[in-house]
This record gives C-alpha cells, sequence and structure tokens, in this order.
C-alpha cells in the first residue's frame, strides 16, 4: 500500500491526531532552535520573538488536537495558522534577496503542503459527520421479553439438580461449572 | 485454501497460504462455517500487541464442521459441528484441572517468550501473535484445532451459527466478566464501554439479577443496543461520568465495574487521556488504562472491579491509593471459555438469549480486509463482524 492509499485510508481522526503530532514537534523546534528555523524560512536575523511565538502556538494547538473529542475547531485553528505562515514567509519572499528569496520559496512549498493537509483533515471530519447515521438497535434485545422481566433468569434457568450453577460465594472467588464441562471435581466453588 | 493474514499495522491481506495438516494425535481439523472479527483482533489491527509476524493467519472466533480427526482423539468424529473457544487447552495441567483453561501450562509453544513478558506462561490462543504460541487463527476456510479432545464444544444442529459462534470468545467473556462482579439482586453494576463484550456483560449481569446495569460509552447506535439490553446509558461526550453515576446511585458509586474497553480507550477530554496518549507516543507505556483508573475512582467503597477489556503490556498513574484504601477487589484474566460454554449453550438452547442480535455486519471471508477498517472505524453503525468463508 503506498503512502497516497494509506492516506485515503487513514481514519479522519488517525489524520487529525497526526497533524496534532507534527505541530507539536514543529512546534518544539520553533521554540528550541528559532534562529535556525528563521534561516531556514528565509525569514533572516532578529525575528526570534515571532518564531517562538509561533512556536508555543504550534504546541499548544497540537495538544488541544490531540485531547479534543471533537478536533475540528482546531483544525480551523491550524489552517488559520497556516495562513499567517504563508503570509509572514510569502512577504519576505516577495521582498528580500535572491538567496532569501529561494529559501521562502521552498518554505512556502512545505507550508502550503502542510495547509493542504489541514485542509484535507477538516474536510473529511466534516464529511465523516455529516455522512455518518445513527443507527437505532432499540430493537435488539437479545432477549425473548422485554430486558426488565428477564432479571435473574439466568439464575432461575441453571439453578437445578442437573444442571448446577455455582453463586460467587466461594473463597476462592467465582467459578461456574456445568454438566459435562471438561474440569475434573476439585474446582473450587459453592454449588447449590 | 484462503486466510486473512496480517501484515503490520492497518494491513490486513486475503490471500492463500498452506492448508492445515494434523500435527499431533489429539488434533482436528474442521471446514470453518463461520467466523468474527473480535475486538481484541483490532489490537493486533493497530499493532498494540508485540509479537506478531508477517502472514500470520488472524482470528480466534470459529466454529465450523470437523473434516479430519486425528487417530488419538476419541471426543470428535467427522462431521461434527463445534464451536471452538479461543483459548487452547489441553484440559490435563494442573490449571486446566482448576478450571482456569485460559492459564493452560502446556498449550503455548512459545512458553519461554510469554513468560519472558509475563513471568509465567499462558495459554495458548488462535491468530494472536507468538506470544501466545503463534497458531494460525480460524478467519481462513480451515483451522487447525490443537487438542481438540479439549476445547470444542459440540453443538446441536438445531441452532444457527449466528446464534452459536459467539460461544467461542464474546459470550462467555461478558458472562465471565459478570460472574466475576459477584452480582447480587441490590447491585448497580457499571458497564464501560458497549462494544459487543459489553453488550454481552450487560445482558448477563441482567440474566444474573442485577438491580440496575450502566452501559458506559459515546456512540448512540451502540448506546441504543445497550438500552434494548435492559441498560442505563451515559454518553460520556454528553455528560460527566461521575456526576451521572453519582445521580444513578445516590452518591455512592456502582457496586461492581466492568472494563469491556481495555488498554485502547478512546481520547477523552479528560486530563489522563491526553496523558496517555503522550506517553504512549514517547513509547514510555503501552496502554491507556483511563477506564481502569476511572473505576477505580468511581466504585463504591468495598466493590469490585471486573476486567475483560484486554490489556498488553504497561500502564502508569494507576491510582493503587484509592484501590487499596477503598478495598476494591480486581479481578481479570483472559477467558477460561470451557468453564462457561455448557450453562451458556442451555440458555441459548432454551431461548433465554439469543446472541445474534449483535451481529449488524454479515460479509465474504475475502472482504475481511474491508471489514477490519469498517470495524476499526465504528462505520456504518459496526458492532460485530461476521465473516463466511
Amino acid at each position: 500500500m503506498n503512502w497516497r492509499e494509506r492516506l485515503q485510508r487513514m481514519h479522519p481522526n488517525t489524520l487529525s491526531r497526526a497533524l496534532g503530532w507534527f505541530s507539536i514537534g514543529l512546534g518544539a523546534v520553533e521554540l528550541l532552535a528559532p534562529r535556525g528555523t528563521a534561516q531556514a524560512a528565509g525569514l533572516g536575523g532578529g525575528r526570534n520573538a515571532l518564531v517562538r511565538a509561533c512556536g508555543a502556538r504550534e504546541v499548544l494547538n497540537g495538544v488541544a488536537l490531540l485531547r479534543s473529542m471533537d478536533p475540528e475547531p482546531y483544525l480551523w485553528a491550524r489552517v488559520a495558522g497556516d495562513g499567517m505562515d504563508l503570509a509572514a514567509v510569502g512577504l519576505r519572499a516577495w521582498s528580500g534577496s535572491r538567496s532569501t528569496r529561494t529559501r521562502a520559496g521552498v518554505a512556502l512549498a512545505v507550508l502550503a503542503g502542510v495547509t493542504a493537509l489541514d485542509v484535507m483533515a477538516v474536510r473529511r471530519l466534516r464529511r465523516r459527520q455529516t455522512e455518518r447515521p445513527v443507527r437505532d438497535y432499540g430493537g435488539r434485545t437479545g432477549f425473548p421479553r422485554p430486558a426488565d422481566q428477564m432479571r435473574g433468569a439466568a439464575r432461575r434457568a441453571l439453578r437445578d439438580p442437573e444442571h448446577p450453577v455455582i453463586t460467587p460465594a466461594s473463597s476462592d472467588g467465582p467459578t461456574l461449572h456445568g454438566r459435562d464441562a471438561p474440569s475434573p471435581a476439585g474446582t473450587a466453588g459453592a454449588v447449590h | 485454501m484462503k486466510a486473512l493474514c496480517w501484515h503490520g499495522k492497518h494491513d490486513v491481506r486475503y490471500e492463500t497460504v498452506p492448508d492445515p495438516q494434523i500435527e499431533d494425535p489429539r488434533d482436528a481439523i474442521i471446514k470453518v462455517t463461520s467466523c468474527a472479527i473480535c475486538g481484541s483482533d483490532l489490537h493486533l489491527f493497530d499493532h498494540m500487541i508485540p509479537g506478531m509476524e508477517r502472514g500470520d493467519v488472524l482470528g480466534h472466533e470459529t466454529m465450523g464442521e470437523v473434516v479430519e480427526v486425528g487417530a488419538g482423539n476419541s471426543k470428535l468424529k467427522v462431521g461434527d459441528r463445534v464451536v471452538v473457544p479461543f483459548t487452547i487447552c489441553c484440559g490435563e495441567c494442573a490449571q486446566c484441572r482448576a478450571g482456569n483453561y485460559s492459564v493452560c501450562e502446556r498449550s503455548n509453544r512459545n512458553k519461554e517468550l510469554c513468560s519472558l513478558v509475563f513471568g509465567h506462561s499462558t495459554a495458548g490462543l488462535y491468530g494472536y501473535s507468538h506470544l501466545t504460541g503463534g497458531y494460525a487463527g480460524g478467519q481462513a476456510e480451515y483451522l487447525r484445532v490443537p487438542f481438540a479432545d479439549c476445547g470444542p464444544v459440540k453443538v446441536p444442529d438445531h441452532l444457527s451459527d449466528e446464534q452459536l459462534l459467539f460461544l467461542s470468545d464474546i459470550l462467555p467473556t461478558g458472562w465471565q466478566a459478570a460472574v466475576n462482579c459477584e452480582i447480587q439482586p441490590t447491585d448497580t453494576v457499571a458497564v464501560w464501554g458497549a462494544g459487543p463484550v459489553a453488550q454481552f456483560a450487560i445482558r448477563s449481569a441482567v440474566l444474573l439479577g442485577a438491580w440496575q446495569v450502566i452501559c458506559i460509552d459515546y456512540l448512540e447506535d451502540r448506546l441504543s443496543m445497550a438500552r434494548a439490553g435492559g441498560a442505563t446509558t451515559i454518553n460520556f461526550k454528553k455528560e460527566s461520568v461521575l456526576d451521572r453515576l453519582n445521580e444513578l446511585t445516590d452518591g455512592k458509586g456502582p457496586d461492581k465495574c466492568i472494563d469491556a474497553v481495555g488498554m485502547e480507550a478512546h481520547v477523552s477530554r479528560s486530563l489522563d487521556s491526553a496523558y496517555d496518549r503522550v506517553k504512549q507516543a514517547l513509547l514510555m507505556e503501552t496502554d491507556r488504562p483511563h477506564v481502569l483508573r476511572e473505576m477505580i475512582y468511581v466504585c463504591r467503597p468495598g466493590g469490585i472491579l471486573s476486567v475483560a477489556g484486554v490489556y498488553g503490556g504497561f500502564a502508569d498513574k494507576i491510582p493503587v491509593g484509592a484501590l487499596m484504601n477503598k478495598g476494591l477487589t480486581l479481578r481479570t484474566g483472559q477467558t477460561h471459555v470451557p468453564r462457561w460454554t455448557d450453562e451458556l449453550l442451555q440458555l441459548i438452547d432454551e431461548g433465554l438469549l439469543d446472541p445474534s442480535f449483535v451481529i449488524t455486519h454479515t460479509a465474504d471471508l475475502a472482504d475481511g480486509p474491508d471489514m477490519y477498517n469498517v470495524f476499526r472505524n465504528k462505520e456504518d453503525g459496526c458492532v460485530k463482524v461476521v465473516l463466511k468463508p
């Protein structure tokens, strides 16, 4: 199975969690190595505070994605963050030197890819939520009568001399042995 | 023959494998008529259980017809219709003689490996990693059954496969979980999870006479099935489990708690489940024991915790202080299937329980790989999948 097929078959929540971990990883790098990150993205020097702020945002967003039962708002937050990052790097690519523009161009391409993944995750999540029908299994009781009339029925049915059932009053813990069970004599349990 | 084989995380394939052979005089070969995907197969599918090898045949919920019998097997004959318990047991060792079939001392072919991990060996299981013997599983056209004069349950022809198949695992597992609770007529039993094992645990608790049964999950379709079985339900995504349990028990907490979730608890809004996620990702913890923690916290002092859900390795932040000081009893274990099958077969035969209610999807064995995804992702209201070779 190639990566495209894997991506297609990946559950939306799994994709969201993967993006959450990615967010935390990227955030950690931005927090710990702001200068290197800024240079790699073509932002140049003197942007450490900005990069660290982005890193903190990424980490918080990632944790929220991992914690949340409903990741959609946090995925939208990621998309918004992607927009901010694209704007910041894009401005630099527009106005910087040639080498800066090259680095910023690569960073823009990577950011665009990540943004596409974020948008895909949101869309798949929404599609899944809207498409998932809730089945009503209210008729699947498994009992011949309403459940409230079945209370204790097994104790009554199994408690006869030919089909001994033990109740779990034994100090050795509960056991239940029936006719022809392949368990030898001597097993603990109070037979009723 | 054709079988479903494990090839890695989220990679199950329908492929051709060698036909099984009689390897021991006590063996039998069965032609599989029905098999099922179990929730614990999903732990393999998610690669949460160690010891799997590429090409391993999956499946441990199987029934069929005997087509070949070893020379030393006097219990079975060709043509018998049998359900095969997922735990392989010899019937002769000290544990089997004590009724503790899931810790049979002889059936695990990889005792040393298992002992290294667990301290002592447990029983062999079908299609459940090389830690449990590396036996080929029953999601296949044919299955070799070792110690076939002990485990397999002969079943009558007038009951359908759908009524009988779950004697192999999930029905006795739910039943054992309830029996372990020592249910009294005044008891409130809380069941975490609303999957197939939980559904049977709910019905077992009702049949054993619990005053009130409460089911905790977040999938409305499964909760509707739990209500049909007599449970009051709590959707943990919409309401506080703690508040609702207190409300339903006059603030005393449930007397008995059943964990039918296990090692892959759903990530909820609780801080501890996020913590488990982080630790698991950093390989500092293998299991996510959110349910276990919550049970210890909410259970009434002096109560019983019954763990039916599968755990595979290590977990931390277990509140042992609460466990000890509240005087809780913890009961666990893979299911000692043959201990319960006769009684359960009697209940089915007398019409008191029809286990087929849990089946939501039936498919050809060839569609197994897709059904793993459907079941795992809980798509299309999927609760239980039965496969037909």
